[in-house]
């Protein structure tokens, strides 16, 4: 080959083996907030999409009219049957649980996923305060409205955070909890949360050029792309022309102050009593910190289980933050067997605890008497490491 | 918006309560409330600092720069660094550069100011002076204080992304993006990677973002009093440079840009290019020995030059996926000719080269240092720069000191290192290869044993002249292979912004140096390095 074609080689090979041909959504139509698209990704079938007003949250936060959030109810096969809540993250709404909402239906489960106030087609008040206790009474009143007794809380990070306060304050109120990539269990100072609020404004959000939407979602989010996700690309996109998006960019910039407001759910996991399962991808670009603190996610993840009572750890090995949409199979599989019988799951131990084991002599421990470990999820060991998956 | 996801992982508990508000107000408020959004400031403080430990074996003191090394190794002018078997020097240097910038409210948005200062210091004597200004260790005063850059940026839109114009002295790249507005490690890639221009200038430039990004810069480069002497003309002569360049998105972080950059010289010859040093332009007998350029032999040259370049740059920042990629292609043409012919050994002075580059790069891990690039840079070269015909890459290293400096390629000593105070040292320190052309491939492999925290690369990389050079010794062939480097880098980032380094080279040096009466060993360095950009 000669030396010019093997320059337009690399060249065609440069722009076409990674993004492919990638759109650009900078010049379509602005999408409003109440027609984003929440329906089944294959057949297009929409989801049962209500309103709700939530008097006591209002009321509590002093909130000058009544907050209004959405939800997307889909009803249990028997009345027996568990009902599992979504809670989504910073940034994003109820459709970042797409590959899982369907999937859960199917087997049965009631299925609630909620837009968190300032998110989706949920409200977007300023005076909302966005702390992650709001959002956890938010999420508690939403399922004392729809009758829902002791939900198990799925929530991905930030709404992982949400679900850990909730757990926390209303631990009767709940039956297990699936933490998704958590927020809140990486250790922040003062002054870095100072820095957090000084640097985070709604200018920084409403004027993000494409090219940087497509680092924060893809790069930060994803190890795994695949052209079906680029929704997400093209409802942020289209969604900054809305004239809403002032009030979601503010309502983003509230709850940064939320997150970094203090350290209650951190300091209190202790109080977390409901059988809990920490999901998260072990090629998580966001946790820990990536600017300020660096270093492995599995050592954040770490100590939340090991500071939850009977917590079980299941890391995602080679996914990404956004785990319930960079691997789905695999996060569907196990956090499927865990909501079915969360009892089950292998608490986390550490390994310090772990080399505590009995000296010679001692007395072995009973299997199933209590302090001994349970067996492992059998799903867990045969589940495919979605690092084996095709690769963008 | 899922930027702010890089900030999870904050706690938090109940909120501040406020009253109920009945009403209409309440309603207003609840929409229009906006008392926790960051405040923009009137006044921001940027510094950089940076210290070197290095030990080497290349020695470059010239006389008239103190602790400056400047230029390619070997070479027999100018810094003339050379290379002493069997001894090495060690050093310390530091800089300090603060960006003050200030934006009052009144002016609502239109317009903000910009000072940038630059500070040197050597452990023990001072560090990037000329002359006299001899000191800087006991008693530690020092004189040698620069202003970089002091300059105006209006914006009349009041939207900096849309319309800027930058008035005043200004950082000046071979890339479209406003300097002021862009981090540094853009600015390199971008463009030309700072292979044909990248210092500081004083003029005008026009910045616009509204259909992709585009520049208009007029710079006066140098200006002189070249016919006070000899017919009593007071008029100033000029070398100005007038740059157009325009970058298309034609997907997202899928950009390609084009360039029409043109130089006037009519100074012949007589502008100075570095506070009184050395004189620049095509004729100037002490530069090229400072940058690496071709060195011409014409008597009080006139002319023009003009460049035509287009590049490109695909996901280099990784946000589409695992492979990126950036290149560029640049074709430099022109004429000088000589206003005092009777003395000049080239009446006039023809100039046409090609250039180009082009960098892949893999990402193949979870961490941001999980990188493997491959690079190649290719010059034309000149097997003879002395006659009328210069058939090599010109850069603005031949009106700076320097001009242009090729520092995103990831060597440390066949090109200069970017990491550096006062040594811009390189086998090749000009792309041009002082004339004689290049052809160079560079492999890089890089890995974040810590993501986002401790980092190791390894690179190789060697470099042809395109050119048979003129001997250095008349003796003894010369051949075009100028060498192998083999190099590594430990860094650790010890806060955001924040980085220390463990960087060592060693360069096998090429025929390039066969009869050099300075290269008589192969060149190394190790150094150690602290970066901080605080603001």
């Amino acid at each position: 080959m000669s030396s010019s074609r093997a320059f337009t080689a690399l060249l065609v090979a440069a722009g076409l083996s990674s993004a492919g041909c990638v759109r650009s959504y900078a010049s379509e139509s602005a999408l409003s907030f109440k027609d984003l698209d929440y329906s089944t990704e294959g057949t297009k079938q929409p989801w049962p999409v209500h309103r709700v007003a939530l008097p006591d949250v209002s009321a509590r936060y002093g909130l000058g009219t009544a907050l209004h959030v959405s939800y997307v109810d889909l009803p249990a096969a028997s009345p027996e049957a568990k009902t599992v809540v979504f809670v989504h993250g910073l940034g994003s709404y109820l459709k970042f649980w797409r590959a899982q909402l369907d999937v859960f239906h199917a087997q049965g489960y009631r299925v609630i996923a909620v837009d968190l106030p300032g998110y989706g087609k949920s409200d977007k008040p300023a005076t909302f305060p966005y702390t992650m206790e709001a959002m956890a009474d938010v999420v508690h009143e939403l399922t004392r409205v729809l009758g829902v007794e002791k939900p198990v809380l799925m929530g991905h990070s930030m709404g992982g955070q949400t679900s850990l306060s909730y757990a926390i304050r209303y631990p009767e109120s709940l039956g297990a909890l699936v933490l998704v990539s958590p927020a809140g269990f990486e250790k922040f100072t003062w002054k870095e949360k100072a820095w957090f609020a000084r640097v985070m404004s709604a200018d920084f959000i409403k004027y993000a050029p494409e090219a940087n939407i497509w680092g924060s979602v893809r790069q930060a989010n994803f190890m795994h792309w695949r052209p079906e996700l680029e929704w997400l690309i093209e409802e942020r996109v289209r969604l900054s022309k809305t004239p809403e998006f002032d009030a979601y960019a503010y309502a983003n910039v509230r709850t940064v102050r939320g997150l970094a407001h203090n350290d209650f759910v951190r300091d209190n996991l202790g109080h977390v009593t409901v059988p809990t399962l920490i999901v998260y991808g072990t090629d998580d670009r966001l946790i820990p910190n990536p600017f300020l603190h660096g270093g492995e996610t599995r050592d954040i993840m770490e100590f939340g289980a090991s500071n939850i009572p009977s917590a079980s750890l299941a890391p995602m090995k080679g996914c990404g933050h956004t785990v319930q949409l960079d691997c789905p199979a695999a996060f569907n599989e196990v956090a499927l067997a865990f909501v079915k019988d969360p009892a089950s799951a292998r608490p986390f131990v550490e390994k310090a605890r772990e080399d505590k084991t009995p000296k010679p002599g001692e007395p072995a421990p009973v299997p199933g008497a209590p302090g001994t470990q349970p067996s492992p999820m059998p799903q867990q060991q045969d589940a495919p490491a979605p690092s084996d998956g095709p690769r963008p | 918006m899922l930027a702010a996801l890089g900030l999870v992982g904050l706690a938090s508990s109940s909120a501040a309560q406020s009253p109920p508000v009945p009403g209409l107000y309440g309603e207003w408020l609840e929409a229009k409330n906006r008392e926790e959004d960051a405040e923009p400031r009137e006044f921001t403080l940027i510094n950089y600092f940076f210290t070197r430990a290095s030990m080497t074996n290349q020695v470059g003191d010239p006389a008239g720069l103190r602790g400056v090394a400047l230029g390619p190794i070997g070479s027999p002018v100018g810094s003339a660094v050379s290379i002493e078997p069997g001894r090495s020097a060690y050093f310390v240097e530091q800089r300090w550069i603060p960006v003050i910038e200030y934006s009052p409210f009144f002016v609502d948005g239109l317009a903000s100011f910009r000072a940038q200062f630059e500070v040197d210091f050597l452990w023990g004597r001072s560090a990037n002076t000329i002359g006299q200004n001899e000191g800087g260790g006991f008693n530690a005063d020092q004189v040698n204080i620069q202003t970089k850059n002091i300059n105006v940026a209006l914006y009349p839109t009041r939207s900096p992304s849309k319309l800027a114009l930058l008035i005043g002295t200004q950082p000046v790249y071979d890339s479209p993006y406003d300097p002021t507005r862009t981090p540094l490690s853009d600015l390199v890639r971008t463009g030309y990677k700072l292979a044909f221009l990248g210092s500081d200038a004083t003029g005008l430039s026009i910045f616009s973002g509204y259909k992709g990004n585009a520049r208009l810069t007029l710079t006066p480069l140098g200006s002189a009093q070249a016919d006070r002497a000899t017919r009593n003309d007071p008029r100033l002569k000029y070398i100005w440079l007038a740059m157009a360049d325009y970058v298309y998105p034609v997907r997202p972080n899928t950009n390609v840009g084009v360039s029409l950059w043109y130089l006037n010289d009519d100074t012949k010859g007589d502008a100075y290019a570095f506070e009184g040093l050395v004189k620049s332009g095509p004729s100037s007998s002490g530069l090229p020995g400072f940058t690496g350029t071709a060195r011409f032999d014409i008597n009080r040259p006139t002319g023009s030059v003009f460049w035509a370049g287009a590049h490109f740059n695909h996901n280099i920042d990784f946000r589409m996926g695992r492979l990126g990629a950036s290149g560029f292609v640049m074709y430099n043409g022109g004429k000088y000719e000589s206003d005092d012919p009777d003395n000049s050994v080239l009446d006039e002075l023809s100039i046409s080269g090609v250039s180009a580059n082009l960098e892949v790069m893999y990402q193949w891990g979870r961490g941001p240092g999980d990188v493997l690039t491959v690079e190649g840079m290719f010059s034309s070269g000149d097997s003879n720069p002395g006659d009328d015909k210069y058939t090599g890459a010109f850069t603005l290293n031949q009106y700076g000191l320097p001009g242009a400096v090729w520092f995103n390629h990831k060597m440390l000593i066949l090109f200069p290192f970017t990491s550096t105070v006062n040594n811009y040292t390189g086998a090749v320190t000009d792309i041009s290869n002082q004339g004689y052309g290049l052809r160079a491939g560079i492999a890089t492999a890089a890995w974040d044993i810590v993501p986002n925290t401790l980092n190791l690369k390894v690179g190789a990389g060697l470099a042809n002249a395109g050119a048979e050079p003129a001997r250095w010794d008349p003796t003894v062939r010369r051949g075009r292979f100028i060498g192998a480097e083999l190099n590594a880098e430990l860094r650790y980032h010890i806060r955001y912004l924040m980085t220390v380094g463990l960087h060592g080279g060693y360069l096998f040096r090429g025929s390039f140096y066969d009869g050099a009466p300075t290269v008589k060993s192969d060149p190394w360095a190790a150094f150690t390095t602290f970066t901080w950009y605080a603001f």
